[in-house]
């Protein structure tokens, strides 16, 4: 929809600045707040400001003009070009797992020490999210870009946590010395629970993207129908007690719900708090992890 | 003597308004906390700005926070930070606040309709404002009794030139 003209002219009442930043934010009080945010980054530094704010009227994400977005408790995850900027949904669905389902940790008696893998970690911000508040547990992630290693190894340092490790690796096509690396550290040679953010976004919804994500995105990381989804049930199930994946489509929830043994798995939706479906998660009925999932429901 | 005394006394009520106002800005009432108890009884609901798709489809920079309070039915919607915990925090400040007002009015509390601390803050302001006010009036009354005074002054050099031109007196 084209931006009115009084609203424009409204906008440059305001502040001269504020009608470029329009066309990305289309309404007056979200352009205002991202103005602010940018006048709090660029202090006394009129000309750079003005060039931000430029470069956010071609389409160009805030999260890159500032270079980082916070996450989760205290984290800041720092955003670079050819990695995918960490999603409010992301956050909500972290901040889900960790008070509801890893708060029972404790309170159940579960004698082991837990390994989560993270799949296509990206920026890293899930497995440093959930390392933050569960110190215990092991974490690795994996991911098959060289940039989004180095960055998610570079926020590691930022937040000054240990013990996450990011691995490079083919998630769709594993071989053994990675499969191998992931189980070795528990006693049952298994994942206790694979978390993951694959790309999920139709091919055929290209047009209709903005074009802040279309041109400045990495399409690696946004473009995949149902490719993880069958990649979790024909490989990865048979080394995990429980999941956790986000989703876009439902028919990626009614894929993993089908082609998985009822007897031995739960699978629930998860909707976040607009009634959105927006994951799916289950676990091994009989294993051991499952006393964390049963009092959350 | 009589005046002098008529002084005195505006000076004594004067300075009794004064200790009775006085609120320092270090010994305010304590900050308004959220109390955790009350997280059963809201609804937590984060606004993403309409329907359609969201997740990776769309880069969003803000998004809101909107708390229900359930009992009195207050809605409260937050967006200040690009963080999310920090919108959470804040909005359950405000909450708590309109919660802390409600308890205050009809009444009940201190009968203003603000928490301990917010009406201290106001009465603050105020007499501030009242102290300005004040401080800008002896001000200029002083520079309008100079001004009439040399207005007094030319008007009786006018005289006298006049007086001097006709050899007459008015």
């Amino acid at each position: 929809m084209r931006i009115s003209y009084r609203m424009i002219q409204k906008a440059r009442l305001i502040n001269p600045l504020l009608p470029y930043m329009l066309p990305q934010c289309r309404n007056l009080q979200d352009a205002k707040q991202e103005l602010i945010w940018l006048e709090k980054h660029f202090k006394n530094q009129n000309i750079q400001l003005a060039k931000a704010v430029i470069e956010r009227f071609k389409g160009k994400p805030l999260q890159y003009i500032l270079k980082n977005q916070p996450f989760g408790e205290d984290l800041t995850i720092n955003c670079r070009p050819n990695v995918l900027i960490p999603r409010w949904e992301t956050d909500e669905f972290c901040h889900f797992i960790n008070t509801k389902i890893f708060q029972n940790y404790q309170s159940q008696d579960i004698n082991k020490k837990i390994n989560i893998v993270d799949l296509c970690s990206g920026s890293g911000c899930i497995s440093l999210s959930i390392k933050e508040s569960n110190t215990m547990f092991n974490v690795f992630g994996v991911d098959i870009s060289d940039s989004c290693i180095n960055l998610a190894n570079e926020n590691k340092k930022i937040n000054s946590l240990e013990d996450v490790e990011f691995i490079k690796g083919d998630i769709l096509n594993p071989d053994l010395k990675l499969l191998n690396k992931l189980i070795a550290s528990s006693a049952e040679k298994k994942i206790d629970m694979i978390i993951s953010n694959p790309p999920y976004i139709l091919h055929s919804f290209l047009p209709y993207l903005n074009t802040s994500v279309k041109k400045y995105e990495p399409s690696l990381a946004l473009f995949g129908n149902l490719e993880f989804y069958e990649n979790f049930v024909k490989i990865w199930s048979k080394y995990c007690d429980s999941f956790f994946y986000e989703l876009g489509e439902i028919e990626q929830f009614e894929y993993i719900n089908s082609n998985l043994d009822p007897k031995v798995w739960a699978v629930l939706k998860w909707s976040d708090s607009n009634d959105k479906i927006r994951g799916v998660y289950g676990y091994r009925k009989h294993s051991q992890i499952a006393k964390m999932f049963d009092t959350c429901k | 003597m009589f005046q002098y005394i008529n002084i005195f006394n505006k000076r004594l009520i004067h300075n009794n308004i004064t200790l009775k106002a006085k609120v320092k800005a270090h010994q305010l009432p304590p900050r308004v906390r959220w109390d955790p108890k009350l997280e059963c009884e809201i609804e937590e609901k984060f606004l993403y700005g309409g329907s359609g798709a969201g997740g990776q489809a769309i880069n969003r920079t803000a998004s809101k926070v909107q708390l229900k309070h359930i009992p009195t039915g207050i809605v409260v919607v937050n967006q200040f930070s690009r963080s999310q915990k920090d919108n959470r925090k804040k909005a359950r400040e405000i909450l708590m606040e309109k919660i802390e007002s409600l308890r205050n009015s009809n009444g009940k509390g201190n009968g203003m309709g603000m928490s301990d601390r917010a009406l201290a803050v106001y009465n603050l302001k105020k007499q501030k404002k009242l102290n300005r006010e004040r401080g800008a009036a002896k001000k200029y009354k002083k520079i309008d009794e100079e001004r009439a005074e040399l207005k007094e002054k030319k008007l009786e050099q006018e005289k006298l030139m006049i007086m001097k031109l006709t050899g007459k007196l008015e």
